[in-house]
């Protein structure tokens, strides 16, 4: 062997081809120092040493939530947009009224393109029935012009989505160019943390050694901050000459939104998924030129669309100022009350517009061992013996010319809650119930008064409601009913 | 494009490759395919604006080619064809970027003899880069008409040379004696060339991501609200321009030198430490090389330049740094900011013999003085107003220490900053010193070391550097 080497002549390597070679180490060298690069930004974001905090990302959370939800339960109606839809509709109420299972995936201050990849995501993984799609995304600007504020929730959005595929496909639409790296990457994102917010970091290496846990309980994306209506002395800035809160006509809808928007009703078409176009209100006095807007909407969305509209025709009885933030700025959001009365119109319209489109799980078991006791519940179906809510009355005719299906006092929002439902149809407006009630030792025959909700209006009976009572009251006799 | 974004990151890969696995056995290809590659670079800003480069290009390349057809008999038709290429070439850069301000500056002449005219400014784009390649390519014609090299006939090649990517928009403001050849030039690879151009590119980038954008968080705050910047705070937003400035601007050099050298081009040197220099005069042999020596050569020397005596040589450097002030910019302030500098130039330099040499505290002395002088002449170059800036003058102090880190920069990212730019300026007096040999050195130590600075350096861009949504990451001579 070493002699056959000795024998070897080396013929000298020509300058080309020295220099090609050269030039293929130099590329080669480059690429693996790239991948380099690209390994120890890849680590730093799979440990999560840049995450921003997590615990008020909502959006985040409601995604997490619907992965955990759809892996063992069907759902049957996703809601998409911005805050708009997760503050104005009570998904559990919406869900309880229809005996189903209603998500709200809304990111605050999105766009229509990033709700359009949204309602993609959500039906990629797990098809609904029907898909809501609130037309307050339908605003005037591009996903590629957002400023930074919106920008930074748009990356939430993004993130938040699981779909490699989709995002990679998604990325040139959501995103100026500079951006895309910052969209796929935290650290890139928040690389800054190293000045600003190094506590962020050392929490980030804490809880990369500890397992995140899935979402727990059921969680379907209600985000709801606002709680008092508008108040007397905001409503008298409606009063001041020329004063317009929201012009619409300044906020027409951008060709993106309009192009995203017929995209999502395609999408809904290919997957066989029924579509409602929803449009949340503001308060009346607050909206001005909201015919141009929908003009514009309507003719981009075509005649056959099913919309329901509850900014016009206003609805003034059922939403008072009461259902709106207190607020005169731009953005006015809905309130608690608001989303209830939303939630309620919403599954009305489902139910008679779309009939038969959301089944009724409520007598199933794997339904109601979700949604038992959830916000809303008791409004919409009867309680079971559960050692919490009681019976009082059932299919009763008690006199004073009421026919009572259910009369329950039930746990709520950490009180309890006299409730009683009626056949549907003209009835009372308050009826007043005499109770013989128990609190430890005493116990005292007390009127109460229950009015009939006007935010509450389940599709299959009428509702009367208490105040809500002290949790540790319990009753022990319906002494008499009278209709006021 | 901006040499600081993705898109960049995505563009010079691709063009690098095509240009060396496609294109470079055929010259003519290889030079229509850098053509299209510049005039893409640039139409990523502005797509319209490409005509305006095509244009001006076309007419120096038919202008430069009748100059030379005309024989020397005919003096008179050659000069009127180089004053017909002066005058279309300034009349566009004269448009583009003057005519607010010189309609905007004899209505206020006119308003102050009593006469009043009424006027509304035209919404006139500046199309980026308009003032290097209008100088680029004009000097071609003016070297074509003083018979210092022969036009070319190569119409591609003619128009890759204005064009060419790496220094269209910001320099440096090349010679055609001294790039148009190299369009004709076989180019095989170069390994050396290659990764020193590649370090200057990541060393480039390092220099403008981590410390001139960090700089600018806080100079655009305390010049973007004066009236609140007082005392040190202003000081230090004043000290901090000077070295944005240099450190963005000597950025954008180092990666326009760098990106030529992946593609076997050579650019001349546009920054030699200036802040190092113990003269006015030195400093402008080490300050935006290119534009110095351009006003040199078509500007200062066929004036007299320093033949026709003193009074006149010091009326042709007013002249010229009066034009160089105005170069930068449609303002007062950059005529002020040109003036200023002239003057310390012709006066100081001399009085204070800072061109003679002395020992290392004078040395030392005189570039503190320079680098003071131009800080100085800087407060005109950034504020927006002639009474912004006496504004800043009069907010300068060593006073409100607490208000320091209300300016975007808190005292973790200050403190970085200011380490950052000891250490930049550590480096230079280190470059100063051993020069060409402290890069020679750095390619034979080990791998461990060469791979631990880039690597140092890239992830310094990464995880130390000024950059996302709310940063304005865009060079400062962008906008000239």
């Amino acid at each position: 062997m070493a002699k056959s080497l000795k024998n070897t002549t080396v013929k000298p390597v020509p300058p080309a081809i020295e220099k090609e070679k050269r030039h293929r180490d130099f590329v080669l060298k480059l690429v693996l120092f790239s991948a380099l690069v690209a390994g120890v930004v890849y680590y730093t974001d799979a440990k999560g040493y840049f995450n921003p905090d997590y615990t008020n990302d909502h959006t985040r959370r409601k995604w997490n939530a619907y992965y955990e939800f759809t892996k063992r339960n069907p759902v049957d109606v996703v809601m998409v947009g911005n805050s708009h839809l997760y503050t104005g509709v009570s998904p559990e109420h919406l869900s309880n009224a229809l005996g189903a299972s209603c998500f709200i995936l809304a990111s605050p201050g999105t766009t229509m393109t990033d709700t359009y990849y949204s309602l993609k995501e959500a039906i990629k993984v797990r098809k609904p029935r029907l898909a809501v799609v609130e037309t307050f995304t339908l605003n005037d600007y591009d996903s590629h012009e957002l400023k930074p504020g919106t920008l930074s929730e748009q990356f939430k959005s993004f993130s938040a989505r699981k779909d490699v595929v989709e995002k990679m496909l998604s990325t040139p639409v959501l995103f100026a160019s500079d951006h895309y790296a910052a969209a796929w990457s935290n650290t890139i994102r928040n690389h800054s943390f190293i000045f600003t917010d190094t506590a962020q970091i050392r929490r980030n290496i804490a809880l990369s050694k500890i397992k995140q846990r899935p979402e727990q309980g059921l969680y379907l994306g209600r985000y709801i901050r606002f709680t008092s209506g508008i108040e007397d002395s905001t409503l008298l800035k409606y009063e001041r000459p020329g004063f317009k809160a929201y012009e619409y006509s300044k906020h027409m809808p951008s060709k993106e939104a309009l192009k995203f928007l017929r995209k999502a009703i395609e999408l809904c078409d290919a997957n066989d998924v029924e579509l409602v176009l929803l449009t949340l209100p503001m308060y009346h006095r607050h909206v001005h030129d909201y015919g141009q807007f929908k003009k514009v909407v309507q003719e981009a969305a075509g005649p056959g669309v099913s919309w329901l509209d509850l900014q016009m025709p206003y609805d003034t009885a059922a939403f008072t100022a009461e259902s709106f933030e207190n607020t005169v700025s731009e953005n006015q959001h809905m309130t608690y009350q608001g989303s209830l009365v939303a939630a309620y119109k919403l599954a009305r319209y489902i139910t008679t517009r779309h009939p038969g489109v959301v089944p009724d799980r409520s007598g199933d078991l794997a339904w109601k061992q979700l949604f038992y006791g959830s916000d809303g519940y008791f409004e919409n179906h009867s309680p079971e013996k559960d050692g919490v809510s009681t019976v009082l009355m059932s299919q009763a005719e008690p006199g004073a010319g009421l026919r009572v299906k259910e009369l329950i006092l039930v746990p709520q929002q950490g009180a309890k809650r006299l409730l009683m439902k009626l056949e549907p149809g003209a009835g009372p407006h308050t009826v007043t119930v005499e109770l013989e009630m128990k609190a430890g030792n005493e116990r005292a025959v007390v009127p109460l008064d229950l009015r009939r909700a006007t935010a509450i209006s389940p599709v299959g009976h009428q509702l009367l409601v208490s105040d809500y009572l002290d949790p540790r009251v319990e009753v022990t006799k319906v002494v008499r009913i009278i209709n006021n | 494009m901006l040499f600081n974004s993705f898109d960049f990151a995505v563009f010079l890969p691709l063009v690098y490759l095509l240009y060396w696995l496609l294109f470079r056995k055929n010259l003519k290809l290889r030079n229509l395919f850098l053509l299209v590659a510049s005039y893409t670079f640039y139409g990523f800003w502005d797509w319209r604006f490409l005509s305006l480069i095509l244009i001006s290009s076309l007419m120096d390349y038919v202008l430069a080619l009748k100059i030379h057809q005309l024989p020397d008999t005919e003096p008179r038709r050659r000069k009127s064809l180089m004053i017909l290429s002066l005058v279309l070439n300034l009349g566009f850069l004269g448009f583009f970027k003057y005519y607010n301000f010189f309609v905007d500056s004899f209505v206020s002449a006119f308003a102050f003899f009593g006469k009043e005219f009424s006027y509304s400014p035209l919404h006139i784009i500046l199309p980026v880069g308009i003032s290097f390649y209008t100088f680029q390519s004009l000097s071609y014609t003016l070297d074509v008409y003083y018979k210092k090299m022969e036009p070319t006939h190569k119409l591609i090649n003619f128009l890759a040379f204005v064009s060419f990517f790496p220094q269209l928009v910001a320099g440096p403001i090349e010679r055609a004696k001294k790039l148009l050849p190299q369009f004709d030039e076989v180019k095989t690879f170069d390994y050396q060339a290659a990764r020193s151009g590649l370090l200057l590119i990541v060393f480039g980038l390092f220099k403008k991501v981590v410390i001139a954008d960090r700089l600018a968080v806080f100079i655009n705050q305390t010049y973007g609200s004066i009236a609140e910047a007082q005392g040190i705070a202003m000081l230090m937003g004043v000290l901090f321009f000077t070295f944005q400035l240099y450190l963005d601007f000597s950025a954008y050099s180092d990666i326009a030198i760098g990106t030529a050298r992946l593609f076997g081009f050579r650019l001349t040197t546009n920054f030699r430490r200036p802040y190092l220099s113990a003269s006015f005069s030195g400093f402008w042999k080490r300050w935006h090389i290119t534009l110095s020596s351009w006003f040199q050569d078509y500007i200062y020397i066929p004036m007299g330049g320093n033949r026709r005596g003193p009074s006149r040589k010091l009326v042709n450097l007013l002249v010229v740094f009066f034009l160089s002030g105005l170069w930068h910019g449609a303002s007062w302030n950059f005529v002020i900011w040109g003036i200023i500098n002239g003057l310390f130039l012709i006066v100081l330099d001399p009085v204070l013999k800072l061109e003679q040499p002395g020992s290392t505290f004078k040395r030392i002395f005189a570039a503190l003085l320079v680098v003071a002088g131009w800080m100085f002449s800087l407060v005109f170059f950034r504020a927006q107003t002639f009474a912004d800036a006496m504004l800043v003058f009069g907010n300068l102090g060593f006073g409100n220490a607490e208000m320091l880190y209300n300016f975007g920069l808190n005292s973790r990212e200050f403190t970085f900053a200011l380490y950052a730019l000891v250490a930049m300026m550590i480096y230079e007096i280190v470059a100063e010193r051993y020069g060409e040999k402290l890069l020679d050195r750095f390619f034979a130590s080990p791998v461990y070391v060469r791979w631990g600075l880039y690597l140092a350096l890239t992830l310094g861009i990464i995880y130390l550097g000024a950059y996302g949504a709310a940063n304005d990451n865009s060079f400062i001579y962008f906008q000239f």
